[in-house]
Order: C-alpha cells, then structure tokens, then sequence
C-alpha cells in the first residue's frame, strides 16, 4: 500500500491548496519525486526536539 | 608570461611599479576569454567595452597617485545572480532575461569602490538551484561539469579569464566550483558580507563570497566584501579585521579537527587520500590533530533541504504562478515540490538546525578549525550528473556535493576551499577549512600555511584536454 507520501492524489491536493494548477500525469511524476523529500523530512518529526526553538529570531531594531 | 596569467599580487605590484597598465591587464583577461569562452562558456555576458573603460579610469587614477588599494584595476567576474547596475542580471533564467536592474548589488557597490573591472557577468546554474551549472564546462577537462551553483566563476578563474570571480553559498555553490575547478572559494560567516541585491536561493543559508587563484586574493577581497549592511536582515554589525594580517603565522599548536564520521561517508578514495595528506603535512608544520565525531549527522541532510526548499519554492511563488514554463524542467519541479512541504516540517528544520549548530559549537571546544573533504569525488562527466560508487549505489551529484557543503551553510561557520591535489585523471581536488563563527582570518591562515607548503594552489587551466 503506498503511503501518503507517493500517493499522487495527495500530493495533487496539496498542489491545489498552494495554489498551483498541476495537470494530473504532472502530479503523478512530481509526487514520485516528491516522495523521497517528504521521507527524508518525515525523520526529523519522529525526533524529540525538546525545547529547543528554530534557528530564527526577530530583531525589533530598524538599524 | 601573459599579463592573466600573473596573481593579483604580482598584477597589482607591476601596476603600482608602472610596469603594466590596467588597460593591459584588461586586455589580457578579454583575449584570455575570447580564447576559451567557445569552449568553457563561463559566462552568460562579457562586458568588454565597460570592462575596458573602467581599466583605462583606473589607470588614470593609478597615474595620479590616487590608487584604490591592491584590488585597483583587477579584473573581476560577477555571478549572474548579482544585480549589476544597467547590465542584464539573469540568474541563467529565461524567467529573468530582460531584467536590469537599476542598482548594484552591494558586494558589486563595494568591489567597484575598490576599484575593480567588471569584465562579464559568470554563468549559475539557473537561480541558483542546482550544482551543475549545465551551461559550462570544467576547464581541467570540457567533458566534465564544473559544479556548481558557481560554476561559471569556477570555469572563469580556473582559466585565468579573471583573477576573482564572486559567488554564492547555499548548499555549497561556491566551494563545491572552487574545489572541481582547483580553485580558492570563500564562504564567509553568514552575515559576514551583505547579499543585498542577490537573487535569493534560501535566505537562511545564503552566503555570499569569492573564487579566487589563491589564498591572499580571498582575503584581499573578503576586506571590502565584509561589513554591516542594515538592507541585508541577517548582517551582522562586527568589527571587520584585516583579513591579510598575519596570514603567514603557521599553525604551530593549532588544533585542526579530523572528522571520523559523516565526511568520511562515501568519499574517493583519492580524495580522502588528499585531503588525509594535507593534514599529516599540516601536523608536520606543527598542527595539532583532534578526531572528532560530526554531531547530528544523520540529520544534516534532512535540516538543509528542509529549509532550502520551502525558502526557494516561496521566493519564486509569484513567477510560478505568472510564467512556470519559463523555468527549466528541473527547477521547476523542485520549486512545485517545495511548495508541499509542510510549515510544521519546515520549522523542525530550523529546530534541527539549532540543535546541529549548539552540538557543532560543543564541538569546538576541543580544535580551532576543521578539515574535510569540500566533496566527496571529482567532476563529474557534464552530460550525465551522477557518481557511481564501488558498492553499486548511485548518487545524483546533488545529493553528493550538497551533504559535504551543508554543514557549512547550517552552522553559518566561514569555509575556505582550497586545491589540495589532482585524480589521477588530471581533475582537482579540494578540501574544506571550518573555523568558529567570524574567525575566516584562523581559516585563512591555515589554507596559506598549506598553499605555501605545496604547488596545488594558484593553477591556470590550460584547456589543452581534449573531450572524452
């Protein structure tokens, strides 16, 4: 059974809710590419980040 | 000797003793093009007549006592990323093929003050999204890509056509060139040089620096590259040092850090042999040599892209929407697919990235810099991207160049490259020096103690290969 992650339908959904018009052999060929990316992403939410906060930060001064 | 073929230093020493005329110099470099160009294509604009009018400013200026400094009259070749006042700024796109801008950049701003001239602007590979740059050609051997993204400042100052070529620094774009062309690259701290007035790959992990023939270059324009920039969100208000001072020190009880993990992964084993070489030569010259464990490492690849991604698919959303064919296929599907990528995926990225940046500093509590393979394998053949491993597996040249690069470009620390042998095949090779945050002067020092102690360093190609 594919996962969500080769699934071209779900992939094309998320293309529609970013807003952009894929046809559907376009999703289906993106969606295999896709794939591997979301995978590699998938193993950073499987870790437990604790506290830690993103590596950004708002400097309120103008200059 | 023809005029290109001097360093900077010698050019500039010959112009001060008014023995060689900026025009000459110019001349040189503009011949050294036509020459080469049909074979490298390194870059995507010549800006000969400009190149020359600013050569004969120069001299002029030179000629009444009022020289610039050692960059004066230096030709220069500027990434096509880099706007560039009244002078067509492509980023190797058709999506940007008419577009002028009507301001420099400020590294341009800052060059051009310095006195420089501006001779073409350097093919990327298109905004900056991949490592190929499949418009040139490596000139150690035109069958093989140059890398990339900066591939056409690599091609350009490894054939001598200019004696400094800036780049760009997101997933290794200047030092992933330098190292496959045998040339010096810089990628200074982040925040170290203002990226006002350059197209955006991933403003997290953009840098901006320069390729240069050796080592005293990159320091001599890192000087006027370096320096608060309030139009640039990440610059950072820090004193600037002179770069050039005390490069000669020697690394006497330095304590230089050997990875045995993650850089060790999946490397030639003529690079490794290379790269393990310069550092026994570097502990000879009195170097101390610490093992250390890369931290986080089975999470650097995920916490780059994971941040590259969404950044570029965000930066290109209004064009993908307007003209998505004028892309090339390639980065236009990257720039599709980084628009999936979820928010909460993106941020965990940057967690990860702070996480990867606390072990790195942990790290250098025990060494002062750290060496490393720049990338895994020499240039790879042009017309098919990819290096074939012993084992059987297969890596896209993305994949391999990027996961030696990111490190640097997550950590934000400086990372010089610098040639430290050739393959077998007659191809360069190249090794990364890491330093702490704002200590590009420690790096500096060590790839000159290096290129002083061996001959890879300050090679003209001399595109006498023929193709395979």
């Amino acid at each position: 059974m594919q996962s969500p992650d080769q699934n071209p339908e779900v992939f094309g959904s998320m293309a529609a809710l970013a807003g952009l018009e894929l046809s559907p052999d376009r999703a289906l060929a993106l969606a295999e590419a896709a794939a591997p990316i979301h995978a590699l992403l998938k193993t950073l939410s499987s870790r437990d980040l604790g506290e830690t906060p993103p590596a950004t930060a708002f400097s309120a001064a103008w200059k | 000797m023809e005029p290109y073929e001097l360093s900077l230093t010698e050019a500039s020493n010959a112009i001060s003793a008014g023995d060689l005329s900026p025009l000459e110099l110019t001349e040189s470099a503009l011949d050294r093009i036509a020459a080469v160009e049909p074979q490298i294509h390194a870059f995507a604009a010549v800006t000969a007549d400009a190149a020359m009018a600013q050569a004969k400013k120069a001299g002029e200026e030179i000629a009444a006592g009022r020289s610039r400094g050692p960059l004066h009259g230096i030709p220069l070749g500027v990434k096509d990323l880099y706007n560039t006042a009244g002078i067509a700024t492509t980023s190797s796109s058709r999506v940007r093929e008419h577009f002028i801008p009507e301001t420099d950049s400020a590294a341009v701003t800052a060059l051009s003050e310095a006195g420089m001239v501006l001779v073409g602007k350097t093919h990327t590979h298109e905004f900056a999204f991949g490592v190929v740059t499949p418009t040139t050609r490596n000139p150690w051997d035109v069958s093989t890509s140059p890398g990339g993204s900066s591939g056409g400042s690599g091609a350009a100052v490894a054939s001598g056509s200019c004696l400094v070529a800036l780049g760009s620094d997101t997933g290794g774009s200047i030092r992933i060139p330098a190292a496959l062309c045998g040339t010096v690259g810089l990628k200074p701290t982040y925040g170290r040089a203002s990226r006002f007035g350059v197209a955006s790959l991933s403003w997290s992990l953009d840098h901006v620096g320069p390729l240069t023939r050796n080592v005293t270059d990159a320091a001599l324009v890192l000087n006027a590259m370096a320096g608060y920039d309030s139009r640039d969100p990440a610059s950072v208000n820090m004193p600037v040092p002179d770069f050039t001072a005390g490069l000669e020190r020697g690394v006497k009880g330095l304590r230089i850090g050997i990875p045995v993990n993650f850089y060790t992964d999946r490397v030639d084993p003529e690079v490794a042999a290379a790269v393990s070489g310069a550092a026994t030569l570097l502990e000879g010259l009195g170097a101390e040599l610490v093992e250390v464990l890369i931290p986080r490492a089975e999470s650097i690849q995920a916490a780059e892209w994971g941040i590259l991604m969404p950044e570029a698919s965000a930066y290109h959303r209004h064009a993908m929407r307007t003209n998505p064919d004028l892309y090339t296929p390639e980065v236009r599907a990257l720039l599709e697919v980084g628009e999936t990528i979820l928010a909460t995926d993106y941020i965990d990225a940057l967690r990860m990235r702070q996480l990867i940046k606390q072990g790195w500093e942990e790290m250098f509590a025990d060494i002062d810099v750290l060496i490393a393979p720049s990338v895994p394998a020499p240039a790879v053949a042009a017309d098919d991207p990819q290096i074939y491993w012993p084992d059987g597996t297969v890596e896209t040249a993305t994949d391999a160049m990027v996961r030696m690069s990111a490190p640097g470009n997550l950590t934000g620390l400086p990372a010089v490259s610098v040639p430290c042998g050739f393959s077998s095949a007659g191809l360069p090779l190249g090794m990364q020096i890491i330093g702490g945050p704002f200590e590009e002067s420690a790096i500096l020092t060590v790839a000159r103690t290096y290129e002083l102690a061996t001959d890879y360093v300050g090679r003209i190609a001399d595109l006498s290969r023929t193709p395979a």
